[in-house]
């Protein structure tokens, strides 16, 4: 009976096609919404995780302010206006943090505004980022070429690049020794920094990174004390992040007075962070994929009403043969179903499109799941449930004589 | 045996002012095995009769015994169950569904019935075949002439080899030639034990049924036929069925 129903409904798919198209675009189009926005989600979290791995397997930050808390159910929750106050941490909490025992590096990192001009031509995608020479191994990345800054250059007007500042600033020729004007100070390049791969970053494309010593820094802003947004610390191989954490934050507990106004995180503290930030993005999107499905279901609901006025007689006839209330039922609610599946089932090839077309453009490969799929389709059945159950009611209670007197 | 016996049945339409009676206190008994030929003008009551006794209809007074049993409290399930395994339909607008083939019309009743997409078939297919339509199985309706869509509504009635066939202007719309036809089929379903109640406007046709009834405002007038009579169009079908 059912696969009997089934057939029905794709047999009046089939004879209006065009109305039954019509019918399904409000669940085509919210369901590759819906594909779209969990699976490129999905791969923007591993894409996340991906790229905090590569700075090294034993990091850990420090960011000024409480910026995180745990809610009810001890779900770690973002707190984003405590990033934004001015920095807590000061440089004797770096240079307490950097001879602690089995921490290997720790790098401040201090973002200063301002114009940078390459060979006479402003460059402004450019960010200026000033820091110690622990950056490299703070975050596991290497110097192409040239080299880093050493302590004993710290106060010299030098400068580190980016790869992305190469190939856009020089046209890719080598800037070794060439002047950057940071502010109208003169800069000299030191060294290149290898090639961020990461496609996915949290903040700024490293690659356009003008990385300066925080001692230039402060001669830059006019001898004030730079504001250290976070420090990042990269542990000695072996060393367990747990005790660690724990001896930063109690470190900076005693140099803050007690004052609980800093946030460490371990690595993988980072990648849990990043994936419930994004989980909230996937929430709002789908909320809106969700209207889109509401509509769908909405529109199978009036299309079914038209459905079952026009074949009123062959209600009519059907029960004079012998059919229940029941049977009439489920023959509209399958129909009105399977057209929520059909629909479906084109969002899910539209939205398989459009993750092509997704890689193309922001280079993310969206995730597909299993449980994506199972979703969608859990969804269209209660879309057609829900839209094809009044339609089917009316059909089910229609009066036989009448019904067969309809013309 | 009484098949079916019909109490003071009533049925009104409308209310107040406005309403209609369709049948007045109508009182009627059908034995198992006849073959009533109902006559009466137009809006006499006819088919709001058919539909009673066919259980698609229920009256507003009286009591309907079928097969013994008092209908009028079944529930709407039961209704339908007893139309399909005991009722055919025939129509005079045949009622075929135009989006089903021609066999999945006829098999239809079975699928209520819950067999098997293959007895279904095989079921419909005998019947279809013994009707001289077994080579338009997979026609759609709207691809056949009347006549040959009336033979598959009576097919359809058929299949789930019910006891009582009702019959509303089954002729009504297909021409003379083709009336004779199925006249002779429903005479044939007759001779095999069924019950026949079958409306129709043509006197020559009633005189197919073992007995006619005329419909008057909603009542029955019972003509008694005469034995000659009866003689007569049988003799008349027989000429008619050599000749071809
Ligand atoms: N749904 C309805 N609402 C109101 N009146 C109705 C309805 N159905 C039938 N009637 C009335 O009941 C009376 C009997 O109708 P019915 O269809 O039984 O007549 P009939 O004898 O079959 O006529 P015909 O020979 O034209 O088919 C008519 O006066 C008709 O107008
Ligand atoms: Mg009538």
């Amino acid at each position: 009976m059912i696969w009997t129903n089934i057939k029905l409904a794709l047999n009046s798919l089939r004879q209006s096609k065009l109305r039954s198209f019509l019918t399904m675009i409000a669940v085509i189009i919210g369901v590759a919404a819906f594909m779209i926005v969990t699976t490129t989600v999905e791969g923007l979290k591993s894409a996340a995780s991906n790229e905090i791995n590569e700075l090294g397997g034993n990091l850990i930050t420090v960011n000024s302010g409480k910026i995180l808390y745990k809610d009810e159910s001890g779900r770690q929750q973002f707190n984003f206006a405590a990033s934004m106050g001015a920095s807590t941490l000061t440089e004797k909490d770096l240079n307490d943090l950097r001879s602690l025992d089995g921490v290997k590096a720790a790098a401040p990192q201090v973002m200063i505004s301002g114009e940078v001009e390459v060979k006479d031509k402003a460059f402004p995608s450019a960010f200026i980022l000033a820091t110690n020479e622990d950056y490299p191994s703070a975050f596991s990345q290497k110097v192409e070429k040239g080299e880093f800054f050493s302590d004993n250059l710290t106060n010299k007007n030098v400068v580190v690049v980016g790869s992305g500042v190469v190939a856009k600033g020089f046209s890719g020729a080598s800037p070794l020794g060439s002047k950057i004007l940071i502010r109208n100070q003169e800069f000299t390049v030191l060294g290149v920094m290898e090639e961020y791969k990461s496609s996915f970053n949290i903040g700024a494309d490293l690659n356009n990174a003008i990385i300066i010593p925080v001692e230039s820094a402060k001669e830059l802003t006019g001898g004030t004390p730079v504001s250290i947004q976070e420090i990042d610390i990269q542990l000695d191989e072996g060393a367990d992040a747990n005790v660690q954490a724990e001896k930063i934050n109690n470190k900076l507990l005693e140099n803050h007075g007690g004052e609980d106004d800093f946030t460490v995180l371990k690595q993988d503290e980072l990648i849990d962070l990043t994936g419930s930030l994004l989980d909230q993005i996937k929430k709002v999107s789908q909320a809106v994929s969700y209207i889109m499905l509401f509509v769908g279901s909405v529109v199978i609901l009036l299309i079914m009403l038209i459905t079952v006025k026009e074949r009123t007689r062959e209600i009519g006839i059907r029960k004079s043969i012998g059919a229940t209330n029941s049977n009439i039922l489920t023959q509209f609610l399958t129909e009105a179903v399977v057209l929520s599946w059909v629909g479906s089932l084109m969002g899910i090839a539209l939205g398989f499109a459009l993750g092509f077309a997704v890689k193309a453009a922001i280079d993310i490969t969206p995730t597909y799941s299993i449980n994506s799929i199972i979703t969608v389709v859990i969804i269209s059945t209660t879309i057609g449930a829900v839209g094809g159950f009044f339609p089917a009611l009316q059909a089910a209670r229609k009066d036989p004589v009448e019904a067969l007197r309809y013309e | 045996m009484e098949l079916i016996k019909l109490d003071n049945i009533s049925k009104f339409y409308g209310m107040g002012d406005a309403t209609t009676v369709a049948l007045d206190n109508l009182s009627f008994i059908v034995e198992k095995g006849e073959f009533v030929s109902i006559m009466g003008p137009s809006g006499s009551g006819k088919s709001t009769l058919m539909n009673i006794i066919g259980l698609l209809d229920t009256p507003t007074h009286g009591s309907y015994l079928l097969e013994n049993k008092e209908v009028a409290n079944l529930s709407q399930k039961d209704r339908a169950r007893i139309r399909r395994e005991k009722i055919g339909f025939i129509f005079q607008t045949f009622n075929l569904i135009p989006q089903l083939t021609v066999i999945e019309n006829v098999a239809l009743p079975l699928l209520y019935k819950g067999a098997s997409y293959v007895k279904r078939m095989e079921a419909a297919s005998k019947v279809l075949k013994s009707l001289d339509l077994g080579d338009r199985e997979y026609y759609l309706p709207n691809q056949l002439s009347g006549g040959q869509r009336q033979r598959v509504a009576i097919a359809r009635a058929l299949i789930n080899k019910p006891s009582l066939i009702l019959a509303d202007e089954p002729t009504g719309n297909v021409d003379s030639k083709t009336s004779e036809n199925i006249m002779n089929i429903l005479k044939d379903i007759h001779k095999k034990g069924n019950t026949i109640l079958m409306v129709t406007h043509n006197p020559d046709l009633a005189e197919y049924g073992t007995r006619v009834i005329h419909v008057i405002d909603g009542q029955i007038e019972e003509k008694n036929r005469s034995t000659q009579n009866k003689k007569k169009a049988t003799k008349k079908t027989n000429k008619k069925a050599g000749k071809k």
